[in-house]
């Protein structure tokens, strides 16, 4: 499968899209049930995930928190569920919990959007994260967790037509 | 933070990008540029304008010319933070595929049974 694609649709918002050798309801479970989100969404190396919890349904809450190896500092998200179409949408509130990392990632929930659509078992994967405002999109930047990858293939492609 | 935001937004030109490589291979004098990227020399100029506020080149004065230069350190701010950036996603996404394998597999195991 070709890597992330990234793209900033508009001022307060980032897009990531994907693909998966997979078909839709594998997919799903993967987020929709802890035990498998902790597999993919934990697991970086030098840091584990102590806490995944998630109640994946319409005013469910969730909570994701990573640990450091190295020093034990933590950092999470947390986030209320808006909306929950089988196979095809979730739309959550998400909340950076900073924890003892001191960095700071704007302080009104951004709203995230994931769509999933099979195509011949490759299920696509779009991500939209939009913030409350630039400032926040700005901070979540400045923190290197959620954007730039457009800029980085933007900047590869610079490069390589230069040869 | 400001200013890496700003080595974005500067990067984000391909124009921009094409004259960061040029400077790549070393120092050039905005009249090089232009023959260069065959623009007019007030478009090359409110590029490395936008480039020099980024931090990303810097300019001496030598009587009438301003050489360009790059400022190495700034780009690789740039590209060290966009690795780390790629590595987190790929990452999960990477650990995703691989659990997916494993699900279809247990899917055809049990289907057998």
């Amino acid at each position: 499968m070709k890597p992330a694609e990234a793209s900033l649709p508009s001022d307060t918002e980032v897009l990531v899209k994907r693909s998966f050798d997979a078909p839709v309801k594998l997919v799903w479970r993967a987020y929709m049930e802890p035990d498998l989100m902790r597999r993919w969404c934990g697991g970086h190396p030098g840091w584990s995930m102590p806490v995944c919890e998630m109640d994946m349904r319409v005013g469910g809450k969730y909570r994701w928190r990573w640990r450091s190896d190295e020093n034990g500092q933590e950092f999470g998200f947390t986030g209320e569920v808006l909306e929950v179409t089988p196979h095809a949408k979730i739309v959550h509130t998400q909340i950076f919990d900073a924890g003892d990392l001191g960095v700071s990632m704007g302080s009104e929930p951004a709203i995230i959007t994931v769509t999933f659509h099979e195509v011949n078992g490759i299920t696509n994967v779009t991500t939209t994260i939009r913030y409350a405002s630039k400032a926040d999109r700005d901070a979540a930047f400045a923190t290197g967790m959620t954007d730039g990858m457009e800029m980085s293939y933007k900047l590869l492609d610079g490069v390589l037509a230069e040869g | 933070m400001k200013q890496l935001d700003q080595a974005f937004a500067a990067l984000a030109d391909p124009t921009r990008r094409g004259i960061v490589v040029h400077l790549a291979r070393g120092e050039a004098s905005v009249s090089e540029l232009v023959g260069r990227f065959s623009l007019t020399q007030p478009t090359i100029s409110s590029h490395l304008k936008v480039l020099e506020s980024a931090g990303l080149i810097s300019r001496r004065k030598v009587a009438q010319l301003r050489p360009c230069k790059l400022v190495p350190e700034r780009l690789k701010a740039v590209t060290d933070w966009l690795e780390q950036v790629q590595e987190i996603w790929e990452g999960n996404y990477k650990r995703l595929d691989a659990l997916l394998t494993e699900l279809k597999q247990a899917e055809k195991k049990e289907r057998k049974k």
